[in-house]
């Protein structure tokens, strides 16, 4: 096998195995209900863009002139985004390197293991980019709907967010490995996953708390404290 | 003998975690041999067989798999041999047959040329109405047979295996000792731990018994009885009465 045949050849091998795991997941592993199962996905994708009218639709008409304080909600709420990806993708990193358990496997075999890698490593940063593209596409939808198609760049930010929390996941998983070894590697980084998932909406809500008295996060975000720390425009 | 005589020559090697599992052990393993290496839990057999198949870097020594330096030409060196351990790693969302497919390709076999062997190797371990079904709901038994044909459908030279027939059934024992005995017959290496001492005294050309990281003894198990100075006892006694030995000098 010539070396770009053994990368597509893996290639697929990681796709296959990514999404008989994904659907085993979704129809609680019973493989009759797959149909039943990608059928209500879509209806449950198009029934998700009443929701995501009612939170976001309004927003629709905005222009790129916006005020100080919009701006900091905007960039926060794409710094949450990206911490919920980096959150999955640290999982994500964690499951295919460890669960599969078949780095013996790979390891005792002749192959090139940075080629091998390489692929899982962009088999994870796409699974998780078309995961927060799946979740984050009714709202860009409607976003696309009510202010028009330049909206529809917000999907390129959708794949930037997804694509460097996947690198920065992996960089982060590297460095476990390195710092205190496989063994406590997986435990760590999940713990660390949760940390990152939870801890940006945590800390916004306990600044709320402790220095306005009220439990919005966005009363930190629009304050003048936060438009003090904001960059001129 | 020269290392080119040798499938597996092993000298000084010696891995240390939080205590000393390999103490510079010497070990030879002539091509075409069935060799079963036993020893009391915690003795380094693992430990050994992990460092020969590339999977743990040894702190000393050197390996040799027919002649070719493990650890600098360790891509030539896994070519030509095949490792199964003790709890062997098969994907549940793949069929028998794609797991066979993907181990093939891991040693740039093609598709359409593993395909044939594989079902011929899942046949002969009585997994012929298995074919096609997901791995996922096979039993222990059913994933180490499943294993054991894709260390060899690339047909090593040598294989090495870590507790084979732990956990299987007569049958499935059976058929696994049967493919192994076959393979050894047809020229190839097989290095084999077990518990099962039986196994190994009627399965192995020579024994290797190992203990605190050492090779104590070595041969046929003729051989092992002259060395202990028993000449009809059976080698559970000759184990038990070796690793005592080992023991009380520790």
């Amino acid at each position: 096998m010539s070396a770009t045949t053994a990368f597509s050849w893996f290639a697929r091998h990681e796709l296959r195995l990514t999404w008989r795991e994904w659907l085993a997941m979704i129809t609680a592993g019973r493989r009759r209900r797959t149909r039943t199962a990608i059928i209500g996905l879509v209806i449950f994708g198009a029934i998700m863009h009443l929701p995501a009218w009612a939170v976001i639709g309004h927003y629709a008409g905005l222009q790129s002139q916006l005020d100080k304080s919009s701006l900091i909600v905007v960039t926060a709420t794409i710094l949450l985004a990206w911490a919920l990806m980096l959150s999955q993708a640290i999982e994500s990193v964690t499951r295919v390197f460890y669960a599969r358990a078949d780095l013996d496997l790979i390891m005792s075999s002749p192959t090139k293991l940075a080629q091998i890698f390489s692929v899982r490593i962009a088999s994870i940063a796409l699974s998780v980019t078309a995961m927060a593209l799946l979740l984050s596409a009714p709202f860009i939808d409607v976003l696309a709907l009510g202010g028009g198609a330049r909206w529809l760049a917000a999907f390129g930010v959708v794949i930037a967010v997804g694509l460097s929390a996947a690198a920065i996941a992996i960089a982060v998983t590297i460095a476990l490995f390195r710092l205190i070894g496989p063994a406590r590697t997986r435990l760590t980084a999940q713990i660390l996953a949760a940390i990152i998932g939870a801890g940006f909406v945590i800390a916004l809500q306990i600044a709320a708390i402790l220095s306005y008295g009220t439990l919005s996060r966005f009363a930190v975000l629009t304050s003048d404290a936060a438009a003090a720390f904001a960059p001129r425009r | 003998m020269t290392s080119q005589q040798s499938a597996l020559q092993v000298r000084g090697l010696t891995k240390r975690f939080d205590r000393l599992a390999v103490d510079a052990l010497d070990l030879t393993v002539r091509a075409g041999e069935f060799y079963a290496l036993v020893g009391p839990n915690g003795a380094g057999k693992t430990t050994t067989l992990r460092m020969v198949a590339g999977l743990l870097r040894p702190d000393a020594g050197s390996v040799a798999i027919f002649g070719i330096d493990a650890l600098s030409e360790a891509v030539a060196a896994k070519q030509v041999m095949a490792w199964v351990s003790d709890e062997p790693m098969i994907y549940d969302k793949l069929t028998p047959l794609e797991y066979l497919e993907f181990v093939g390709g891991l040693w740039g076999i093609d598709p359409k040329t593993s395909q044939a062997s594989a079902h011929e190797l899942l046949v002969s371990l009585g997994l012929g109405a298995h074919l096609h079904e997901r791995c996922e709901g096979f039993s222990k038994g059913m994933r180490q047979k499943v294993a054991l044909a894709g260390a060899l459908v690339h047909d090593p030279r040598l294989i090495i295996l870590d507790e084979p027939l732990t956990g299987l059934d007569a049958v499935s024992a059976r058929h696994v000792k049967g493919l192994l005995g076959e393979r050894v017959r047809a020229g190839c290496t097989v290095i084999m731990t077990t518990h099962i001492l039986e196994v190994a005294e009627r399965m192995a050309d020579r024994i290797g018994v190992i203990a605190s990281g050492r090779l104590v003894a070595e041969g046929t198990l003729a051989q092992l009885r002259q060395q202990n100075g028993h000449t009809d006892t059976s080698l559970e006694d000759l184990f038990i009465a070796l690793v005592d030995v080992e023991a009380a000098a520790a």
